[in-house]
């Protein structure tokens, strides 16, 4: 059996996983309040708006928490056991999560800087998966914190 | 089960092992609930609810943006359960806490007031939560070593404490026993029950 796929029409999360597909990593804020309401939501849990504008962030944080995990939940998982399931506090939003797959041979430590990286699963859309930024990639984006990516906002 | 044999178990979800999860068993179990004044003439000797309470972490649906990852809704379900009870936690002579995994136990220990957030750990090891120490804790096994029947099995523990039906894992004079309940992502539930008098 294959892994689950995120479905892009979900009303809530779909946008996250289209956008992903773009290689960009959006969360949604209230258009009221301009709170970032994540998880999505479909009323503004800050101020009960209903209107929700799909942010480009900067795709780096911080790692909050993980897990391994040995056994598989899914059968879809079964094949690459074991999986690091993280949780990233976000460079741009201070207080918002976002969870991921971690891949690459990292040694994980706690509040360790994290990049994004987006697996295309066909051509509508990603997973958000997360990995060391290295030393050279942290002074770049030091460098260049009015990053392309917000930009486009 | 020796130490050993938890250590030497297998990993499910770092840090729990297999010995760290408890296995949703069949079984069944009731409890009859009546006014103190009928249940006088029932066999049994009476058990009175003295407190109840529900509490739920915010966000209730999402574990990973509450500003705490432990938190959840035992805290404040115990509190408003004690103070229904007219009781404070150091009143409390057994509890029976859910315990799906390990680490829950050590968590609502601190949530419910027993021990300062970081203690519960310590306190453990020490006995304190043992048959004879502070506040024995799951004197039956709880889910993890008796059974996951959704908890009510931590009620009829409480119940057969407080009538002093135990044997040999009577808490000595148990008069108060506190039991909660978690659900999904940390919906919480306390409730206080004593003897009758």
């Amino acid at each position: 059996m294959s892994r689950p796929v995120p479905d892009i029409d979900d009303p809530l999360h779909g946008h996250f996983f289209a956008a992903a597909r773009r290689h960009e990593l959006r969360i949604p804020r209230c258009v009221r309040c301009r709170r970032p309401s994540w998880p999505a939501r479909i009323r503004c849990s800050a101020c009960g708006g209903f209107e929700f504008d799909w942010t480009i962030v900067a795709p780096t944080g911080a790692l909050y928490s993980w897990i391994t995990v040995h056994q598989a939940l899914h059968p879809g998982f079964a094949d690459r056991l074991p999986y690091v399931v993280a949780i990233v506090e976000l460079d741009d939003l201070p207080g918002v999560r976002v969870l991921g797959n971690v891949v690459g041979d990292v040694t994980l430590e706690p509040h360790m800087r994290m990049t994004a990286v987006f697996e295309n699963l066909d051509e509508h859309a990603a997973l958000v998966h997360w990995t060391a930024l290295t030393e050279s990639e942290i002074e770049d984006r030091t460098v260049g914190r009015s990053s392309p990516s917000r930009q486009e906002e | 089960m020796t130490l050993a044999d938890h250590r030497a178990s297998r990993m499910i979800a770092d840090p729990y092992r297999l010995y760290d999860c408890s296995l949703e068993t069949d079984g069944a179990a009731a409890v009859i609930l009546t006014t103190i004044d009928r249940s006088r003439d029932g066999a049994n000797v009476p058990i009175e609810l003295a407190g109840f309470g529900e509490g739920h972490p915010d966000s209730p649906d999402d574990l990973v943006n509450r500003p705490s990852l432990l938190a959840s809704g035992v805290g404040a379900a115990a509190k408003w359960a004690l103070t229904m009870a007219g009781i404070a936690i150091d009143d409390v002579d057994a509890a029976m806490l859910y315990d799906p995994f390990t680490a829950q136990v050590l968590i609502q220990l601190e949530e419910i007031g027993y021990c300062a957030p970081g203690e519960a750990g310590p306190r453990v090891a020490a006995g304190e939560t043992s048959l004879g120490g502070r506040m024995p804790v799951n004197t039956h096994g709880g889910l993890l070593s008796e059974g996951h029947m959704s908890g009510l099995n931590h009620v009829l523990e409480a119940v057969r404490q407080l009538r002093g039906s135990c044997g040999e894992r009577q808490v000595v004079d148990a008069a108060h026993v506190l039991v909660t309940g978690w659900g999904d992502l940390g919906d919480g539930t306390a409730s206080v029950l004593r003897r009758a008098s």
